[in-house]
């Protein structure tokens, strides 16, 4: 289980460009549940996986997972409990390394890494197995570099390395956002079967409506480094893409319900 | 293909050269529906250059014959080539062709103009000399108000009754408290939009022995026959039409008087509020300030809805005339109005029946938005009034303004 | 030939530079500029205790332990205090240069009939060659001291590289070679991608210490001064060898690291012998790798061979 407690994150502060990104957040996402987090371009999505993830340390609040405060862990060792798959396809893998040693990599990820041999003869046969589930012909190209690879290949790669050993938490960071479309709908497919077959509980940010509405099971809506909405359950399997849009339409319209139109409708109004 | 248009007349000559297949019907039927969008009732379609037609050209044909039987329109495919005419006959559509232009076509190049005339611009009609209309105000709601049962009227709206308010279609003032929200109901028919930013509206149409019901806190009502209506539709000049212009030609016409209406038009953008949690929750009278107000009302924070359809309805009188408040961007027009929002179906040109026209848009699909238009000027930043590109306005003076004062 | 015999023991020791220069170069990406320091550390400490009739080996290891320390006191300079990569180096340099004053108490010290790791190497060749001061190559006379020199240096630089082979190919040999491709992605699976810049640029300069300190007693002497221009040195002899072997496997690359380094040695004597003027030598090597990073742009063809992350990317 996540939970994050009023975590709130402002950047340059005290400057001329100083950020609220997030703004006393709270969030608890039960095992096995997967949740699609959505919001305008800077409404904090993305900082709000970030924290999770770690790559910052929040001004305020606490993050729980798994029963641990992992508050004040570095990025590196959350990595022990969390997975993570990013926008572009050339951050989640090592592009001159080959794509058994990037598996191998993933494999240790929050144990040990010895000094034996990371590739070994068994080892190869299981990233064998494994790889041929995502149907893409990689099973027979296990030496070559990744970086000879297209990019919805390495994001399904980097998918199959971020669930290698079973992660308390999955974290997509508008993970197809970057491919081209039919790359996209096979990675959005993989998604969902692996975190079906493992029983995931996975955090996605998303810009595509259509994909939050099909994919997770929660949708959590952000503006200006709140959550303004969270559909679950049966409001989850209601909503629709047009809904979120009205929705999103609305959280715009309130933020433009100013001191002045209060002032035009109090003479207006009756 | 390339499609030619010709004005001659009442008549769109239409001119399409080519095939007309699968691949360019979309562009065909969206091309046409356009032309009938601007007012054009009137199509024949010079099929003499037209080389081919297949069944999802047959289809497109059908898509423009309907919308223009909805208008009261006409269609005929004229001077067809040999195939075109085969293939309409076999299938059952030769009710179309016809075998030269229609004789009442002018001539080419005398063009369009007489038909610009006849409709763009401002068109008045009256409809009944002898109509009377008189107005009520059953339930008068202020904000910021507690609601007290008694001051709620049960209201039932019969086909002769155009009203606007607040209230709700729940059966008891218990029922009713936690949903009252803006309304309109014009000709036995009620649109309602209940109090939550995520409920579509609700609409109650008189059928049989039915006339719809609502618990009001606030109603304005009026009571009779239209006299008079006002047809408009863009020129050169005048692109679209703002609310105060509508209703300047509304006092116009009827010396100044105090006036109802109901109007139906294509939206150029509405400006409105509307409410999102129900008056019957006030606990106490008092003054809602910002940002307290934003529980209460959603500003729709642009303009809104272009290209729908508006069913409008409100009370218009001189500034002081009654105690209605004057509009910033016309200081001396008063009004009160509601609007609802449909999904854009054309109308019918000329002298039009409120009740049949209105009939059309509940019974089509539904509603997408109520709301209290406002006229929105604060500098710079305002979004004006709200706006029509095109439709008809019935009104009628009031006999006994003195109620509104 | 005891020209090239000569040029190939450097060439031999010298690799170690580069093997050095190719964990921090290549490996985690860093351009570290402390090699220069740390060569000469490694020299300094072996003369220093070898003159004091340590034994050369405990003499070699305490060096490689000098030079891990200051490659790892650049990596935390780096990581921890948030320094420029450049600067960390070269404050690290700068540093070391006074350290190396201190720790030899002079600005030189010759090593003059004194014990060296090559030592154990000629009382075995002398058995071998009946105590001949030298032996006879395809007709060539060379001394037995060379030879010794030569095949000592061999057998380090072949098994260091052999280790460092087959370390790269660990689990964490991995872990530090995705550290310098993508440290994004090291993090994100766990791994602390500062603790492997330090581990990586300590395990550097090591070898660059090791080989500071067999250069120190094939020479005879350690300076103060040995270290300048290494680091290009060692550049050049990473760009000729990856340009001979590619960059298609590791231990391929690894073995052209070295062959590299001896054809750049070679390559040098044989250029001295035709009369350059030793002077300038540092400035033909700077030209020589302004030449080398440069060229594969303006050559298409050699570009695939050549390439790597010493230019950096124009904005």
């Amino acid at each position: 289980m996540l939970k994050v407690e009023s975590i709130s994150k402002t950047f340059h502060a005290n400057t001329v460009n100083e950020v609220r990104a997030l703004h006393d957040v709270c969030l608890t996402i039960e095992d096995g549940s997967f949740t699609g987090i959505i919001g305008t371009n800077g409404s904090g999505k993305s900082t709000l996986l970030n924290a999770v993830a770690g790559t910052f340390m929040p001004d305020a609040g606490s993050i729980h997972l798994a029963g641990h405060n992992i508050t004040g862990w570095p990025e590196y060792k959350r990595a022990s409990l969390v997975g993570r798959v990013f926008q572009d396809p050339f951050a989640g893998t090592a592009p001159d390394m080959s794509i058994a040693e990037n598996v191998a990599i993933a494999m240790k990820r929050g144990q040990h890494r010895s000094l034996q041999f990371a590739v070994t003869r068994t080892f190869r046969d299981d990233v064998a197995d494994r790889v041929r589930t995502l149907k893409m012909g990689l099973e027979d190209r296990l030496d070559n570099p990744i970086g000879t690879l297209s990019g919805g290949q390495r994001q399904a790669l980097t998918l199959l390395m971020a669930t290698w050993t079973r992660p308390k938490l999955l974290l997509l960071d508008e993970h197809t956002a970057a491919l081209d479309p039919k790359s996209a709908a096979k990675v959005a497919e993989l998604t969902k079967i692996i975190i079906e077959r493992e029983k995931l509980t996975a955090l996605m940010v998303t810009h595509s409506m259509q994909q939050a509405v099909e994919l997770p099971d929660r949708i959590i809506m952000m503006h200006r480094g709140t959550i303004v909405e969270d559909y679950q359950q049966e409001r989850k399997q209601r909503v629709r893409v047009p809904d979120l849009m009205a929705t999103f339409d609305r959280v715009q319209k309130r933020e433009l319900f100013d001191e002045s139109v209060a002032g035009m409708l109090e003479v207006q109004y009756c | 293909m390339q499609i030619e248009f010709e004005q001659r007349g009442k008549y769109l000559l239409i001119q399409p050269k080519g095939r007309l297949d699968a691949s360019w019907s979309e562009h065909f039927t969206d091309t046409i529906l356009r032309q009938i969008r601007e007012g054009k009732h009137h199509l024949v379609i010079d099929a003499s250059e037209m080389d081919f037609l297949s069944s999802a050209g047959i289809r497109a044909l059908l898509m423009v014959y309907k919308e223009l039987s909805i208008v009261q329109g006409s269609f005929a495919v004229s001077n067809p080539t040999a195939f075109v005419e085969q293939t309409l006959s076999t299938s059952g559509f030769q009710m179309w062709l016809k075998k030269g232009l229609p004789e009442d076509l002018p001539a080419a190049g005398v063009g369009g103009e007489t038909d610009a005339a006849e409709n763009s611009g401002i068109q008045s009609f009256v409809l009944n000399e002898n109509a009377r209309l008189s107005a009520a105000e059953p339930a008068d709601w202020r904000p910021w108000e507690v609601v007290e049962k008694e001051r709620v009227q049960m209201l039932t709206f019969s086909k002769n009754i155009c009203a606007l308010g607040i209230g709700s279609a729940a059966g008891t003032f218990e029922e009713a408290r936690d949903h009252f929200g803006e309304f309109l109901a014009a000709a036995g028919n009620v649109v309602y939009q209940p109090p939550d930013e995520q409920a579509p509206p609700d609409y109650l149409i008189a059928e049989k022995q039915f006339l719809p019901r609502m618990q009001c806190v606030q109603a304005l009502s009026c009571k009779g026959e239209m006299a008079h209506l006002l047809r408009f539709a863009p020129t050169k000049a005048i692109p679209f039409y703002t609310a105060s212009a509508l209703l300047k030609h509304i006092l116009d016409q009827i010396e100044g008087k105090p006036a109802g209406f109901v109007v139906l038009g294509e939206i150029e953008g509405l400006v409105g509020t509307a409410l999102i949690r129900s008056p019957g929750r006030i606990r106490e009278n008092r003054d809602m300030t910002f940002p307290e107000v934003r529980d209460w009302l959603t500003f729709c924070g642009e303009r809104s809805y272009s290209h729908q359809q508006a069913l409008i309805t409100g009370i218009v009188s001189r500034a002081g005339a009654t105690r209605l408040p004057s509009m910033p961007s016309a200081p001396d027009v008063a009004t009160h109005m509601h609007g609802a929002v449909f999904p854009y179906q054309p109308l019918p040109n000329g002298k039009i029946d409120l009740e049949i026209a209105i009939a059309k848009f509940f019974n089509g699909p539904p509603p997408l938005a109520v709301m209290h238009l406002t006229d929105d000027d604060r500098p710079a930043v305002g979004l004006g009034e709200s706006a029509l590109v095109r439709g008809a306005c019935w009104f009628g003076a009031l006999e006994n303004p003195e109620v509104l004062s | 030939m005891s020209l090239i015999i000569g040029a190939f023991t450097m060439g031999l020791i010298l690799s170690l530079l580069s093997l050095g220069m190719f964990i921090s170069f290549r490996m985690i990406r860093f351009t570290d500029i402390t090699v220069d320091g740390s060569i000469t550390l490694g020299a300094s400490i072996s003369a220093v205790m070898i003159v004091q009739g340590y034994s050369p080996w405990l003499a070699v290891s305490v060096s490689i332990l000098g030079g891990a320390l200051a490659g790892a006191i650049t990596g935390i300079l780096y990581t921890r205090f948030k320094i420029q990569e450049i600067l960390s180096g070269i404050l690290m340099m700068t540093a070391l240069y006074s350290i190396n004053l201190r720790v030899m108490g002079k600005s030189n010290i010759p090593l003059l009939d004194v014990t060296t790791i090559s030592t154990g190497m000629e009382g075995i060749l002398a058995k071998m060659t009946g105590s001949a001061s030298k032996v006879d190559i395809l007709g060539w006379q060379v001394p037995v001291g060379d030879l010794a020199v030569f095949a000592t240096s061999g057998i380090i630089a072949i098994l260091i590289a052999c280790i460092l082979c087959a370390f790269l190919f660990t689990h964490a040999g991995t872990a530090l070679r995705a550290a310098g491709s993508n440290p994004q992605m090291v993090r994100a699976q766990g791994v602390n991608n500062k603790t492997m810049i330090v581990f990586g640029l300590s395990m550097a300069n090591g070898l660059v210490a090791l080989a500071g300190s067999l250069l120190a007693q094939y020479q005879g002497f350690a300076d103060v001064q040995m270290g300048i221009g290494m680091m290009v040195w060692g550049l050049a002899s990473i760009i000729i060898g990856e340009a001979l072997v590619g960059k298609t496997s590791i231990g391929l690359t690894l073995t052209g690291v070295i062959l590299g380094t001896i054809l750049f040695r070679l390559l040098i004597a044989i250029a001295l012998r035709w009369g350059l003027n030793p002077n300038d030598l540092k400035l033909v090597t700077a030209l020589f790798v302004f030449a080398a990073l440069v060229a594969p742009a303006w050559i298409g063809k050699m570009s695939k061979k050549v390439k790597g992350g010493f230019l950096h990317a124009e904005s």
